[in-house]
């Protein structure tokens, strides 16, 4: 349909003009901060906890960043160290992949389902 | 015929959803990582009587084992737990040594001197940054540490009968 | 909504949502039974989906206990569990699934084969649009349960431990909602589409290239973090746009569908909007400190000590100069509870129209500092009114329903 191409042609012209903010040192701690899990709170972030533990791990995120780490290996450092529970995103592996599947195989199924009903013709 | 499969499956899948949640509330909701069993990293640190830098491998030298235990003055499971490290420490030949975690040095001398200093060397975390780099979440924490500088044992919170047993268990 | 309130502006943590399991609990009754209502809507007209809405009914209801148990067992760990009793829990686990056997036994033995397949079902029209809301709210819907219950799984079965955090709702629901919102501004075209469509392009271009042009004048000053939200942006500002088109120029009577997609839209931009304009600053003051930023000053006054009841408070004063020279006076507190020994942290917000400006002070250890965190947060308000708005237009359908009767 014109409208369609239309609608491809704008959203295309539209993404090679975009604009990406660089981000200082501090913005990326608050960044990473908020998908770190405070390992002494009850369902906390360590951006939003004011333990002991989430000021220090975040002056130490900050000395990370310092050191020229970049924002992935800093997730793997500390996953390293404290183990999957500590970050909010979870990884895409063996034990995780039913998380991450599952969603979208059932949005797949429904839509088969939906499919068979709007358009199989039935007698 | 289709509905009874149907109705069948459900009934066995809701089945086993009842019985993992039914583990799970039976379980606990501590964490300990696994990974905590790791080589002691180098680091330096300031000296809590002479304000030294002094780097951790000049301190870790000479002994079998070593027990770092992570404590503040502002922190009563350490209170608790200190009359039993004094005991230690006499008994013991291992060198024990400290880290002030996040505390104000003359609060720790005093801490120190009203109470007894088992330590040999006490190192002064003044942001918790090494501390946590050790893998501690806060105070107090112990870890026992071998010749080879690997860390074999970490207690997490205040020392109990039971942990002091296990410990003198290792070092023997 | 009021848990986000309060959160927002009680608990002071600067944000009103979190996927927090307790949250995602709550979320789910409201996303099934928004698909239920929109099935009843078709219900009325049309004698087909009717074993789809009773599975509906009773997953609605599924959820809200599952929520009970969720939260009040203490098998799940949250910001929001205060009571971690696996004694009540064990009570409730067996409720709920009493229920669902139940719900399930009940439905193949009393569910009757309509005769569903022989009405076919025209392809543009009101029933297809409601089953393609379905669809996707099934999928928002699995989306967060089973991001909420898969740790539980995880856990008992091969003992290991995950998290599972905002950045997999983002990544799993953000992009579904490009084509969900495409969608929803596409339902009010449907009468249409075979006979006026002439008049229509016009009208479907011109408010596209408005959507875009905003969009594109609002990331060109300001920068966006993802291609997602660069994408989702002029779409939700397309349905909203759509949407007050559909108010002041079509005829259909619909209106409290007109009101729900209204409110809809306008929290998912109000959302978006929010989410790319904020701004925070964090930063240890002294009394008396200043502290400079891009957009203004931070000016840390005075303290000033209170006796409370059971409490005693220490309450910032602090004034906010702004690049126009406006100040703003704000408040936060330190309240020093003695039975127990607690100490709290009262955020203090000022709402305009426009904008809030939050504060929240924390004492630093050891020191006379204090840690500073001075956010600004644009279209808060609109957020909360508009999700009421959604709930009106909700509420509008269903009076309708019983008025009718």
């Amino acid at each position: 349909m014109k409208i369609l191409k239309l609608f491809l042609i704008i959203i295309i012209i539209f993404n090679f003009t975009k604009i990406n903010s660089a981000e200082n040192n501090n913005d990326l701690v608050n960044k990473i901060s908020k998908n770190i899990r405070c390992l002494i709170c009850q369902g906390q972030s360590i951006y939003d906890s004011q333990s002991d533990f989430s000021i220090s791990m975040k002056l130490l995120i900050k000395k990370k960043l310092e050191e020229g780490l970049n924002e992935k290996e800093i997730y793997d450092f500390l996953k390293d160290k404290y183990g999957q529970w500590i970050s909010y995103n979870p990884e895409f592996n063996k034990k995780t992949f039913i998380l991450w599947i599952l969603p979208i195989l059932l949005f797949i199924i429904g839509g088969a389902i939906l499919f068979n009903k709007l358009f199989v013709k039935k007698y | 015929m289709k509905n009874k499969i149907i109705l069948i499956t459900l009934l066995l899948f809701f089945s086993f959803c009842l019985i993992v949640l039914f583990k799970g509330l039976n379980n606990s909701n501590e964490y300990i990582p696994e990974n905590t069993y790791q080589t002691l990293k180098e680091f330096k640190l300031k000296d809590l009587y002479s304000d030294n830098e002094i780097s951790s491998d000049k301190i870790f030298v000479n002994s079998d084992y070593y027990i770092l235990n992570i404590w503040a003055s502002w922190c009563g499971p350490c209170r608790k737990e200190h009359p039993k490290l004094m005991e230690l420490s006499k008994k013991t030949s291992v060198k024990f040594i400290g880290i002030n975690y996040r505390d104000n040095p003359k609060n720790a001398k005093n801490f120190i001197n009203k109470f007894g200093n088992p330590y040999s060397f006490i190192f002064v975390d003044m942001n918790g940054i090494i501390s946590i780099e050790l893998g501690a979440y806060g105070v107090p924490e112990t870890f026992i540490i071998n010749k080879d500088k690997k860390i074999i044992k970490k207690f997490i919170g205040f020392l109990d009968d039971k942990s002091f047993n296990e410990i003198n268990s290792i070092l023997k | 909504m009021l848990g986000s309130i309060w959160a927002y502006y009680e608990l002071g943590w600067g944000g009103f949502w979190f996927w927090d399991p307790v949250e995602n609990v709550s979320l789910m009754p409201w996303l099934s039974l928004t698909a239920l209502l929109h099935c009843i809507l078709v219900l009325e007209k049309k004698k087909i989906l009717t074993s789809w809405t009773v599975v509906l009914s009773m997953a609605t209801f599924i959820l809200s206990v599952s929520g009970t148990f969720l939260v009040r067992s203490g098998i799940l760990n949250s910001v929001h569990t205060f009571a971690n009793d696996p004694e009540r829990g064990l009570f409730i686990l067996f409720f709920l699934f009493f229920l669902i056997f139940l719900c399930l036994i009940v439905f193949s033995v009393f569910n009757k084969k309509h005769n569903d397949e022989t009405i076919k079902i025209n392809f543009l029209s009101k029933e297809t649009s409601i089953l393609i809301n379905n669809w996707f709210m099934m999928y928002f819907l699995s989306v967060v349960l089973i991001g909420t219950l898969y740790p539980i799984f995880l856990e008992v079965l091969t003992n290991e431990k995950i998290s599972v955090g905002p950045p997999f709702y983002y990544k799993l629901i953000l992009p579904f909602l490009i084509p969900f919102l495409i969608f929803m501004s596409a339902v009010s075209y449907l009468k249409w589409i075979k006979s006026e469509f002439k008049k229509l392009e016009i009208e479907i271009i011109l408010l596209f290239i408005i959507s875009f042009l905003i969009s594109f004048l609002i990331f060109k000053k300001f920068g966006f973090e993802s291609l997602i939200i660069g994408i989702l942006t002029p779409f939700a500002f397309y349905l909203f746009l759509n949407t007050i088109k559909d108010f002041l120029l079509n005829k259909q009577n619909n209106f409290s569908q007109k009101i729900s997609h209204f409110g809809f839209s306008f929290l998912i931009l109000s959302i978006l909007l929010n989410s790319i304009f904020s701004s925070e600053i964090i930063t240890n003051l002294k009394v008396g400190e200043k502290f400079s930023f891009k957009g203004g000053t931070i000016i840390f006054n005075s303290l000033k000590e209170n006796n409370g009841k059971n409490y005693k408070s220490i309450i910032g004063d602090f004034e906010i100069k702004d690049n126009k020279n406006g100040f703003t006076k704000l408040n936060p507190e330190l309240r020093i509870y003695n039975q127990p020994l607690i100490v709290t942290s009262e955020a203090d917000i000022k709402t305009s129209l426009f904008s809030d400006k939050f504060l929240v002070m924390n004492s630093v250890k050891n020191n006379e500092y204090f840690n500073v965190r001075y956010q600004i947060k644009p279209f808060m308000i609109w957020i909360w009114i508009s999700t009421l708005i959604l709930v009106i237009g909700g509420f509008f359908s269903l009076i309708k329903k019983l008025y009718e009767k």
